[in-house]
């Protein structure tokens, strides 16, 4: 219908490249990362009693404060210091956030709307997801600081405690719906009429759990602690390089939460078949909105936890959540057996 | 798309593993050197599979990444007691069987 | 549907090799160890995505987990072993190179020589397929694979206590 460009609308509205870059993928990924760190600050305010970010657009409650951030981070000049090996350095905060786009490929957002349709999208997200302390790690490496270097360090030891507990309730959670493909988990939920989170809510407890430490968010910001170890391994960035790091781990708690939404929350029901008609992936608005509030509740949880030493957060990871998550799939198999 | 492209990637990433075995001293360079070959060796099995038996060759793949992560738990241990002991990865160093 | 013709499988093919062997060769020639195992690690990933494209999906995901694990666990220790990292062997360079070489051409021989070739067929395996495969015929190994990687967690564990003597 516009002629020359209707090839490349064609493209853009397929899925194949909607869902990673558009939605629920790198743009929308990206507008709620800055309303997020906006509220995040404001909630955060609100808590310790004091008014948080006012001093942009103050009539309206600063709301305008993290486009002004987002335009003073392009404006303002990395500084590149001596001691980095530079390819690794500048290449490092790219790679972060090409990694943590990568899950949005197989994570469906509405019914049979998907970027590539495969049978077994649950170990992929995981996997892809797995890919990203191993870039952080490389950025604390070769930044060439003592600082990085133990917040590399803590975030490497901070894999080794979460990943076993988050891989064990999602296949657990997998495990009672017979399936591992996200559309067909969301599809049974539908039919039992029940969200997950009642059928299995050990599960969901502990990928809650294990996905705030993913993502480095308090009450297990250890990585990042900004009194101990400055900013941990991502010391040396400034400008617009700093803007990149800082967004990478909340999309990747974008990533998960989703995820998590998906599994036990029933994911994109009640259908909005209206909006569908328009065009298939904003039938599936349901998912955002629920993923949206979720996130806005995890990063609530930043007024009210202190935060995790190292050694008490590896102790939680594998005392507490592993024997929670083993548990957890002891009690999808008895469902199983008990016919449920 | 033949199957012999296949095996001239995994062939060629055999050698570079395979140098990379031989000439350094590090055990821990040797044990990455290694796990190179593994890599190429899981395209040659799954890569000769496709044409013969596509399920059973999955199991066998399947297999052998489980019990290469077991390997590599057996292996890093040994690594760990050799440097507590002689205080050095060199494998050089590591050539008398005492101690 | 993504044009899923043989040019596009072609260029994933290339691209996918050469990021595999371009890394591979990194993890062998750098001074560093740590930027060494993070090769690795990138290696892995192409492999995994080499391995998607024969069509053996769900191998290429644990794969994947299995390879990133691995590689995280390797830059650890690295790093804290990171003191007298002794270099490479320069007397070995040639032999080295010209073993490693040969070796490669063995194996590629041997691969031709099976006369397992020709033109990739498309596989589609079912999952539940598999499943049913390794509790009817290999639930015997699938016992002693779970056992192996049991003691190997039970080894773990004792050998990180036994610093505190």
């Amino acid at each position: 219908m516009l002629g020359p460009l209707d090839p490349l609308i064609n493209f853009i509205l397929e899925p194949y490249f909607f869902s990673p870059f558009i939605y629920p993928g790198l743009t929308i990924g990206l507008v709620v990362l800055l309303t997020l760190i906006w509220a995040e600050r404001k909630m955060a305010a609100k808590v310790q009693l004091r008014y948080g970010p006012l001093y942009v657009s103050k009539q309206i409650g600063g709301a305008l404060q993290m486009i002004a951030d987002a335009l003073r981070f392009f404006f303002q000049e990395p500084i590149i210091p001596r001691q980095v090996d530079k390819i690794v350095f500048l290449a490092t905060p790219a790679l972060a956030l090409t990694v943590t786009v990568l899950p949005f490929i197989f994570i469906p957002a509405a019914p049979s709307y998907v970027g590539v349709a495969v049978s077994y999208s649950l170990p992929l997200v995981l996997a892809l997801g797995a890919l990203i302390p191993v870039v952080i790690i490389l950025m604390a490496w070769g930044a060439n600081n003592k600082f990085t270097l133990v917040g590399g360090i803590r975030e490497a030891f901070m894999t080794v405690g979460y990943e076993v507990a988050l891989f064990i309730s999602a296949f657990a959670a997998a495990l009672y719906y017979k399936t591992l493909d996200l559309s067909v988990m969301v599809e049974k939920q539908a039919s039992l009429g029940l969200p997950g989170i009642i059928i299995n809510p050990i599960a969901g407890f502990v990928f809650f759990v294990a996905m705030l430490m993913a993502s480095s968010k308090l009450p297990f910001d250890i990585v990042e602690g900004e009194q101990e170890i400055v900013a941990g391994p991502f010391t040396e960035y400034s400008g617009i390089l700093y803007g990149l790091v800082m967004g990478a781990s909340y999309l990747y708690l974008y990533v998960l939460m989703l995820v998590f939404v998906e599994m036990f929350l029933s994911g994109w029901l009640p259908v909005i078949h209206g909006l569908g008609s328009i065009y298939p992936a904003l039938g599936g608005v349901m998912l955002f909105v629920k993923t949206y509030i979720l996130l806005l509740f995890a990063v609530f949880l930043r007024g009210v936890y202190g935060r995790y030493r190292l050694d008490q957060a590896l102790s939680l990871g594998w005392r507490r959540l592993v024997p929670l998550s083993l548990i957890a799939a002891l009690w999808s198999f008895g469902l199983l057996i008990a016919g449920v | 798309m033949t199957i012999e492209m296949y095996y001239v990637t995994a062939a060629m990433l055999f050698a570079i593993g395979a140098y990379g075995a031989i000439a350094h001293r590090s055990a821990v360079r040797i044990l990455i050197s290694l796990e190179l070959m593994f890599n190429a060796e899981l395209l040659f099995l799954l890569a000769m599979a496709s044409s013969i038996g596509a399920l059973q060759g999955m199991i066998l793949a399947l297999f052998v990444i489980a019990l290469t992560s077991s390997e590599i738990g057996v292996t890093v241990p040994i690594i760990v007691f050799m440097f507590r002991i002689l205080g050095t990865t060199d494998v050089t160093r590591a050539s008398k069987m005492k101690g | 549907m993504s044009p899923s013709n043989s040019v596009l499988e072609e260029f994933a093919y290339l691209a996918l090799s050469l990021i595999a062997l371009g890394s591979g060769l990194v993890a062998v020639s750098t001074e560093q160890a740590v930027y060494a195992a993070v090769a690795l690690g990138f290696t892995g990933t192409s492999v995994a995505g080499l391995i998607a494209l024969l069509g053996y999906g769900y191998v290429a995901a644990f794969h994947l987990l299995v390879y990133v694990g691995a590689t995280v666990t390797f830059m650890v220790f690295s790093v804290v072993m990171m003191r007298q990292e002794p270099r490479l062997m320069r007397s070995l360079a040639t032999v080295s190179v010209l073993n490693a070489v040969l070796l490669g051409l063995v194996f590629y021989m041997i691969a031709v020589s099976t006369g397992i070739g020709g033109v990739l067929p498309s596989i589609n395996i079912d999952l539940g397929r598999v499943a049913k495969e390794f509790i009817d015929d290999y639930w015997f190994p699938l016992l002693l694979v779970v056992a192996s990687l049991a003691t190997i967690m039970i080894e773990g564990i004792v050998v990180a206590r036994g610093e505190k003597k």
